[in-house]
């Protein structure tokens, strides 16, 4: 890469390592002491004189501009350290960590969390996954300046406005030059380094791709252009224009890899994005359930208390239960990266596929017991409506889906006839959430499905006597009955398809079997975070109550075993979801304590 | 920075779909796809017998112990064995059913749905898995490029398809009467009471049943069908654009949200509701071309898929 065109004039301290060295970055201490710093600088979000609280947040939205107070306070929290490998002289080792920081910021807005930082890192993860050292050294350089990374992907099976259209490269005169129009690139407007998938071959297939690392600085005026703001029901804070390329002249060392990678770079980095960034975003369903909780304490719910309202309690701790279990499948999904398992890609698939559906549910459940005040965008409760818009911005709507099926589906033969209900061991790593991983290796990072040590930890619980699960081993013993029953079903319709052919593969029967997969993947996921915490800090987690009602929850979703109205030990799960509303902190696995 | 116009940055209206289009297992489909494509959602409606006349309506007696293959056969010569896998999850559920009446309109619409969604996904019938979310709302697993909804009510059938976010749709008799029952002081908030009272007695039946099913459609379209008290929330009776409302008057949901109510087959009255969350999703939404060719080619490349046949002996322990 010639250096004249990615220098950056970055000031002295961009260049200085953020921490002594890597391995502390690890630890469990270290991660939690980051969390509380920026929990400390945010202060209580419901004190309507805190201008980074709701009334901010807010007020923002409604302007549809970023916040600057608060992406102030990032710079200087220098969150942008958060988002480069440790070896570049940045924070970042680990994915299931890097969420965990980043949930703190989606949990007071989701548009400045993906304004801010979220998409430096799903554009990052190409460059470190493919970059030269010298291009990794300009992107981290950027970054750890205060700078902005900005990704464009490629058009995509019934793409959308995000995922429409593509840029084209071409040689002209011996010259590499960027065509084509995209109408909305998160940051487009404001990110000096541009990671751009363009088309460089005509063929169909996979290998008709490229993609560049730019700067937009080094770019011949004139041959590029910002689009319109492009207006979105939800993060209207968050920046999202279009770019548009005319004959723009790109220097040779801009590819990242090789020409034609760009699809297999882009599975490659989805493996790491795809688990990550819903992960964050279930920060923002933590603050719709606790605004639901606030509103019902308040105000109560039809007319009650919510003490005296079972219904009220039932709905409350079902939420909970949905990200307890969003956030097991996202811990298996980033610590599997982190483990560089051939099967991460699928995993992080599974969990973009599935987080979205499940808290879109949720927070709609949720909605009914604000009643009317799902409706106000001020005050104490406006902050509600604020996430629910939020919330599906991020998954990229159906495109999104589809794109991380197209991912499941054509694995699901080899799994099926391969893996599943073999004897696979299974990967304790994957759920001891605060113990420390190997450091995160982007080139690494596997799309080659091999052994699935999700559904090994169904096969393993089967065998396990769940006496441990105390009076509720009776309700455990048959769920996990229908799940393995569920999977023996799957395996027996996957196994059937017909494995090497994407037209075959191609209609809702496989959609279907896909889904049905990511939803055994989250009942495996939640079995080995209970099963993994046993004797382990986290006596919640440790205990049955919760698992009970998230495999009831699951299994109702599959339409297998139980009747949906089946009771759970959901009065164990509210108690606890009262306790970390009442002590501010997290409805997620980590219950991290909070400012407010 | 030079700024191209391009699109406007406001919000683009929601276009409306055209009158709910009547249809038989026939179709005609080819103008389903057509409407869907065009406006990006359509409304159909169905008389239940039109879709009871392939699968006969003296459907044997339910059994606990009815099997799919003993159902077939069951049928004779007027039989279907089809239904068992064309209903999938739901073969078993209707086979425990023991009321005629329900049974019959729980098949028809389950077909209804199952016919729509292939038709607009150009995919087979049976190869449509249709589910249920916790709170009941049927969904197409797998399939979210379109979302459905189902209302029935007398020999009536609706069901509303959406490319472009979330659809609630419902049906009532147009003579249901409202006015003057519990019923109406259990779903008017007090802004609606008070814009009712100066409606004209006659005009305030045929009022009363538009804000029902228009309050059913949002709160379908929303997932939770009664759950959400339809006093928290209400419309205006006789306003030229039908937005929802605080119970005080002020507005409620935003600009993403559209309504329609129509008259149909003379004595129903069908309403609409439908959220755009403005992601300009594709007009294409058939199955075959939903799984991304790039990204495919690139898995089923790999060596663990072309050697698939080389699996290793499974045994089950489970």
């Amino acid at each position: 890469m010639a250096l004249t065109t990615l220098a950056v004039s970055h000031n002295e301290a961009a260049a200085r390592p953020r921490a002594a060295h890597p391995g502390a970055l690890h630890a469990e201490a270290a991660v939690a002491a980051r969390v509380a710093d920026l929990e400390r600088r945010f202060g209580d979000p419901w004190d309507p004189a805190n201008p980074l609280g709701h009334a901010g947040i807010l007020a923002a939205d409604e302007r549809g501009r970023p916040q600057a107070e608060a992406e102030q306070l990032l710079d200087g929290f220098d969150l942008n350290a958060e988002f480069v490998p440790a070896a570049l002289g940045g924070r970042l080792v680990r994915a299931d960590t890097l969420a965990r920081v980043l949930r703190c910021v989606f949990r007071r807005d989701q548009a400045l969390g993906t304004g801010y930082g979220a998409f430096s890192v799903l554009a990052g993860a190409s460059v470190w996954a493919a970059g030269s050292s010298a291009q990794q050294r300009w992107a981290a350089d950027l970054l750890l300046g205060g700078g902005r990374l900005a990704v464009s992907y490629r058009e995509l099976a019934h793409g959308n406005a995000f995922l429409r259209d593509e840029f084209t490269l071409s040689t002209r005169d011996g010259r590499r030059e960027l065509s084509g129009a995209k109408r909305v690139i998160i940051n487009a407007d404001r990110a000096r380094g541009l990671v751009i998938v363009c088309r460089s071959s005509a063929e169909p297939g996979s290998r008709s791709h490229s993609t560049l690392l730019l700067d937009r600085d080094a770019l011949p005026a004139g041959k590029v252009r910002d689009l319109q703001r492009y207006p979105m029901v939800g993060m209207r804070g968050c920046p999202m224009t279009g770019l548009e390329f005319t004959h723009c002249p790109v220097p040779e060392s801009s590819l990242l890899g090789q020409q034609g990678d760009g699809v297999e770079l882009a599975l490659r980095s989805f493996a790491f994005t795809r688990s990550i960034l819903p992960s964050m975003v279930l920060g923002g369903a933590d603050t719709a359930l606790r605004t639901a909780l606030r509103f019902a304490a308040a105000r109560g719910v039809g007319g009650r208390p919510v003490e005296r309202n079972p219904q009220a309690r039932r709905t409350l701790a079902g939420a909970f239960t949905d990200l307890l279990i969003c956030d097991s499948l996202a811990l298996a999904g980033t610590r599997a990266a982190g483990l560089g398992l051939g099967i991460t890609g699928v995993y992080a698939a599974a969990t973009k596929y599935l987080l979205p559906i499940l808290l879109h549910d949720c927070v709609h459940e949720l909605s009914v017991l604000l009643g009317s005040s799902i409706y106000v965008r001020d005050g104490e409760f406006g902050i509600f409506q604020k996430h629910v818009r939020d919330l599906p911005v991020t998954s990229l709507g159906h495109a999104g889906a589809a794109a991380a099926l197209s991912t499941i589906s054509p694995e699901l033969s080899a799994l099926a006839r391969r893996s599943w209900l073999t004897d696979t061991p299974g990967e304790p790593a994957l759920f001891t959430l605060r113990a420390d991983l190997p450091t995160l290796d982007f080139r690494r990072l596997g799309t080659l499905a091999a052994d699935d040590v999700l559904c090994a930890e169904l096969a393993a619980a089967a065998h396990q006597d769940p006496t441990g699960a105390g009076e509720h081993a009776a309700v455990l013993r048959p769920l996990l009955g229908h799940l393995a029953g569920e999977l023996r079903r799957l395996r027996e319709a996957c196994a059937a398809l017909a494995p090497l052919s994407r037209h075959s593969l191609a209609n809702p029967h496989t959609y279907a079997l896909a889904d049905r997969y990511t939803l055994v993947l989250a009942a495996a996921a939640c079995l080995g975070v209970w099963r993994h915490q046993q004797g382990g800090p986290d006596t919640f987690l440790a205990r049955p109550h919760w698992l009970v009602c998230a495999l009831l929850r699951i299994c109702t979703r599959l339409g297998i075993g139980t009747p949906a109205t089946a009771p759970g030990p959901e009065a164990e799960v509210y108690t606890e979801l009262s306790r970390r509303f009442t002590h501010a902190s997290s409805f997620d696995l980590y219950d991290t304590p909070l400012a407010a | 920075m030079t700024t191209a116009p391009g699109a406007s940055a406001v919000l683009p209206a929601p276009s409306v779909p055209a009158e709910p289009l009547q249809v038989t297992p026939q179709g005609p489909w080819h103008t389903v796809r057509r409407e869907l494509a065009e406006r990006g959602s359509v409304v159909v409606f169905a008389r239940l017998q039109d879709w009871l006349s392939d699968f006969p309506s003296d459907l044997p007696p339910a059994t606990s112990t009815a099997t799919g293959a003993e159902f077939g056969a069951g049928m004779g010569a007027g039989g279907d064995s089809a239904l068992p896998a064309l209903l999938g999850r739901d073969w078993q559920r209707f086979t425990q059913m023991t009321n005629d009446d329900v049974r019959g309109r729980f098949l028809a619409s389950r077909l209804l749905l199952k016919y729509a969604a292939a038709a607009v996904l150009e995919a087979r019938p049976a190869d449509i898995d249709l589910a249920y979310k916790p709170g009941g709302r049927p969904y197409l697993r797998g399939c979210d490029q379109v979302d459905i909804s189902l209302s029935h009510t007398a020999d009536l059938l609706v069901v509303g398809i959406t490319r472009r976010g979330w659809i609630g749709v419902d049906a009532e008799l147009s003579s249901r009467q409202l006015r003057g029952s519990a019923v109406e002081r259990q779903i008017c908030t007090p802004y609606e009471t008070q814009l009712l009272a100066r409606t004209h007695q006659q005009a305030r039946n045929a009022a009363l049943v538009r804000l029902w099913t228009l309050k059913e459609a949002y709160s379908k379209a929303i997932g939770q069908g009664l759950r959400f008290r339809f006093t928290e929330f209400g419309f205006a009776p006789g306003a030229r654009r039908v937005q929802v409302l605080r119970p005080d008057g002020t507005p409620g949901s935003g600009d993403e949200w559209s309504f329609c109510t129509w008259s149909v087959a003379g004595r129903y009255t069908v309403s609409l509701a439908l959220v755009d969350l403005g992601f300009d999703d594709a007009v294409d939404v058939a199955a075959r071309t939903m799984l991304d060719e790039a990204m495919a080619d690139a898995l089923l490349r790999q060596p663990q898929n072309t050697r698939w046949t080389a699996q290793r002996e499974v045994r089950d322990p489970l």
